[in-house]
């Protein structure tokens, strides 16, 4: 925040400089001129343009070639895009204008510009002139397509990528199909939580991936470990999210992609919400389209995310709004909804979604509309163990998971008879193992607060490294492994101009060492953490020991897993 | 005529002169050495009678008298007394026998037998019989001194202990090494070489420098076993409750942090998570997880999508793990 001051100063001088030149200056010479071969060109390589589309561009290359004799016209070597881009955002002609819906759809990739003239210029340049852009940038490919009256709708075949972000693999490229891959794409609603942030829901998209070579409804429904859930939200930079920044917007928001399974497991089984997916009225085509314009969000889209205004629910509608059709038209929706609960509430009963398909609860379920909450399982598996073992040292879930690991597992070992039955009986084993595993989500949530609190304080200054005077091994082994990863989750979510075609268009992903292979890597870690910060030890050993409990947890179900006779 | 009387007269004025000097050496056994042998300057004279008194007469000078009674094969009692007899003065002689002890004759047949075995010994290698065959050939002991034998003997120690280091420095012994170097220098127990001197001697100097490192190394593992001992004393020192209950309080007191509401990219957790565990462990929680998110449904809610989904998982994942153990065969 040091620069901040000074970058505001520099831009008040920056501005004054230019409030005093703008007086001086002479007015502004009259646009690029063409030279006879150029126009021709030009309007050689716009054949196929609807009429009047290409009436108006011929008009504005007359207009040019007639103040040719005034002005220098541009060398040959100059692109005939930037030509193209350079006399639509000078031309007067109202269909040459971009109008409110064009300003509409730029929010949804480049929000926060107010000029949208130069913008529009590029973009129906781009769509004008280079035969991918119904693939790179699909919402103003669609957007020209229905102003211009060009028939075709999608002329686009190839694969988009998204940039999935797992809990397990990190983060990483797929390559989807809409046309063949994707069988549905649903809007996803997780109920209310306690916390204050999840009291009003949260909604996204949830994209129903087919298994390769299988593309029928039942065969997609229950590929749930391949579907996508795409959804905004907040690019928290640091360790520990502050809530004022949360609350004025000082966050960016992206639409990220995440596994379904992901999703699932944050809501369903850490946060004990539930979760309703209802499939948007979408034909093939439309959804193809609808696809391909998410893309192009998720890889272009940088806004601010703030809690209460900009948050999932108003970004979510302001795709909808503008890119799936008929959204516009009803009435129930005409509202900007704030909340997750009251969108969700609202849009379920219009007919642009298969409301039906969330009742009833127990079929919905079973058809992957509707996923409960894990909360009653956990319960009766604990309801299971505490009955079945000679005397159950905990009465509830809270208390089951509020005693060590190591205890669990001695009060189950210390009784023979309960463990003879696990031994013999499936499903007693299996919810022992459910509360293990309960546990363990709970204790990866611990280790999270417990190192988020460390790194937040941590003193990433070289003086640090310097003290603690690492060998170069130990510095390569820190840098990679530890800083690299840590600066990767400060820095900005890495935007681009338009869908990447292939992947050596793709951001850069910094390469992951296999830092569990070097030399014990946690082990490594742990000894260099050790000298390398003084002043955070004490928090440093809250981590260890939030480590050892995880770890004893993962020890606990691995024992109990020897039990199993047959896979469940 | 007048020379060969002077002769006769001078041999027979000594031989009269010598039995006038005789003197009388009176020896006493005792009556239970009857019959042991009497020895006068190592001439048997006689055996102990049954009253023990021996009367003889013995020329005048150093005398030497033994008197020794068979025991058994190898034994004997023995007694020896030397004195100087005079012509004047007779001698009186009381005899008390040894206990039993080896005779002379069974001492040496003693020795051979024990220089054959100490030969055949040296001769299969044995150090310590070697050594004693260059004692014994030193000094005579139980074979005539001979230094050429010695000297043999002593080469074959020598040639012996030399393999013998070898073997322990090419295993890396270092005293070994500095060893072989001291032997090919002078040339003990192998032809002298200097180049083989001063290999070895560089050998020895690497060893002691590489096993400094190893023994700093160790020190190093040790000072580090020692720290982590006292952070496990002190993580064990934390309370769980204390640890469970920061990890329900959001920090600072924020109630913001949900699921969805930050990207998913990153979670600061998870870079420690990661590189806390132990590689076995991060491949296990991997699998874990997987079947963690849906195992409560499948246990729960068998007819759920969760459950099929869940289901369908393994089954391609068991379907994955054997075509890959086909492929691997």
């Amino acid at each position: 925040m040091r620069w901040l001051p000074l970058a505001a100063l520099l831009l008040l001088l920056s501005l004054a400089g230019c409030g005093l030149r703008q007086g001086a200056a002479p007015p502004e010479p009259f646009p690029l001129s063409l030279s006879q071969e150029q126009g021709q060109d030009l309007q050689a390589q716009l054949t196929g343009v609807p009429g009047p589309l290409a009436q108006a561009i011929g008009a504005e290359i007359q207009i040019r070639l007639a103040s040719a004799e005034d002005s220098q016209a541009p060398g040959r070597a100059v692109p005939a895009k930037k030509i193209l881009t350079e006399l639509l955002s000078h031309s007067g002609q109202p269909l040459l204008q971009p109008g409110d819906e064009f300003a509409e759809l730029r929010q949804l990739i480049d929000p926060g510009q107010a000029e949208p003239t130069a913008p529009f210029a590029r973009a129906l340049a781009s769509y004008l002139l280079e035969p991918d852009f119904a693939c790179r940038q699909p919402i103003f490919h669609a957007y020209f397509n229905r102003r211009y009256q060009k028939g075709e709708q999608s002329v686009c075949s190839e694969k988009i990528p998204l940039l999935l972000a797992s809990r397990l693999e990190g983060v990483s490229p797929i390559w989807l199909d809409p046309g063949q891959e994707i069988r549905e794409v649903h809007l996803l609603f997780a109920g209310q939580g306690e916390k204050m942030a999840s009291r009003f829901g949260h909604v996204a998209l949830r994209l129903l991936v087919c298994p390769a070579g299988k593309d029928d409804a039942d065969s997609c429904a229950s590929n749930l470990y391949n579907h996508i859930v795409l959804g905004f939200m907040a690019h928290v930079d640091e360790f520990e999210l502050n809530t004022i920044k949360a609350l004025s917007g000082d966050y960016a928001a992206h639409l990220f992609a995440l596994p379904f399974m992901d999703a699932y497991r944050g809501y369903a089984i850490e946060e004990f919400r539930e979760l309703h997916s209802v499939p948007l009225k979408l034909n093939s085509e439309q959804r193809q389209l609808f696809v391909r314009q998410l893309s192009e969000i998720h890889w272009r889209f940088a806004g601010d995310y703030n809690f209460f205004s900009r948050n999932c629910a108003t970004l979510l509608q302001d795709v909808l709004r503008a890119l799936l059709p008929g959204y516009k038209d009803e009435k129930r929706l005409k509202k900007n909804f704030r909340r997750p609960d009251t969108f969700f509430a609202a849009i379920r009963q219009t007919p642009l979604v298969a409301g039906k398909k969330l009742v009833p609860p127990e079929r919905a379920e079973e058809e992957g509309y509707y996923f409960a909450s894990t909360k009653p399982f956990y319960a009766k598996a604990l309801a299971v163990v505490a009955g079945a073992m000679s005397k159950a040292p905990f009465r509830d879930l809270n208390s089951y998971l509020a005693r060590p690991p190591s205890q669990r597992l001695a009060a189950i070992l210390a009784d023979p008879a309960y463990v003879e039955l696990l031994s013999r009986d499936p499903y007693q084993l299996e919810a022992q193992l459910l509360l293990e595993e309960l546990a363990l989500t709970r204790s990866e949530r611990r280790l999270q607060a417990q190192g988020s609190r460390y790194l937040h304080d941590f003193d990433f200054t070289a003086d640090q490294l310097q003290q603690a005077r690492l060998s170069q091994q130990e510095r390569l082994f820190f840098n990679d492994c530890f800083l690299a990863p840590i600066r990767q989750f400060t820095s900005p979510v890495p935007r681009l101009p338009a869908i990447p075609a292939e992947t050596t268009q793709l951001p850069a992903l910094a390469p992951k060492p296999d830092c569990q292979a070097q030399r014990g890597g946690g082990v490594q870690l742990t000894d260099i953490l050790g000298r390398v910060n003084a002043e955070g030890q004490e928090q440093w050993l809250r981590v260890l020991a939030a480590t050892q409990i995880h770890n004893e947890t993962m020890k606990n179900i691995i024992t109990l897993q020897e039990l199993r006779h047959e896979p469940l | 005529m007048k020379y060969l009387l002077t002769t006769l007269l001078l041999i027979l004025g000594t031989a009269a002169n010598c039995l006038a000097e005789e003197t009388i050496l009176a020896i006493y056994c005792q009556s239970q050495d009857q019959g042991a042998k009497i020895y006068v300057n190592h001439a048997l004279k006689g055996e102990c009678p049954a009253d023990g008194r021996v009367t003889l007469f013995i020329p005048p000078g150093p005398t030497t008298v033994e008197v020794k009674k068979r025991v058994d094969a190898e034994h004997e009692r023995f007694f020896q007394q030397q004195y100087t007899a005079a012509a004047d003065r007779p001698e009186r002689i009381r005899v008390s026998l040894s206990k039993p002890q080896l005779t002379a004759e069974a001492r040496q047949a003693r020795e051979r037998a024990a220089f054959e075995r100490d030969l055949q010994a040296a001769k299969q290698g044995n150090l310590k019989a070697m050594a004693v065959m260059v004692e014994r050939y030193e000094k005579g002991q139980g074979v005539r001194q001979n230094s050429n034998q010695a000297r043999a003997w002593q080469n074959r120690i020598d040639e012996t202990l030399a393999r013998k280091e070898l073997q322990k420095a090419q295993a890396g012994d270092i005293a070994a090494m500095e060893g072989m170097a001291r032997r090919y220098k002078t040339g003990t127990g192998v032809k002298g070489s200097r180049a083989e001197a001063r290999k070895w001697q560089e050998n020895a100097t690497e060893a002691k420098r590489l096993a400094k490192e190893r023994e700093q190394a160790r020190q190093k593992a040790a000072r580090t076993a020692r720290q982590r001992a006292k952070i496990q004393a002190k993580i064990n020192a934390i309370n769980f409750t204390e640890i469970t209950d920061a990890a329900m309080t959001p920090p600072k007191g924020d109630d913001v942090i949900t699921y969805l509401t930050v990207s998913p990219i990153f979670t600061a957790a998870g870079i420690i998570l990661d590189l806390t565990s132990t590689p076995i462990k991060l491949t296990k929680k991997n699998k874990l997880t997987k079947e963690l998110e849906a195992h409560a449904a499948a246990w729960a809610r068998p007819n759920s999508m969760v459950a099929r989904a869940y289901r369908q998982q393994r089954q391609s994942q068991a379907e994955k793990e054997a075509s890959l153990t086909i492929a691997a065969r």
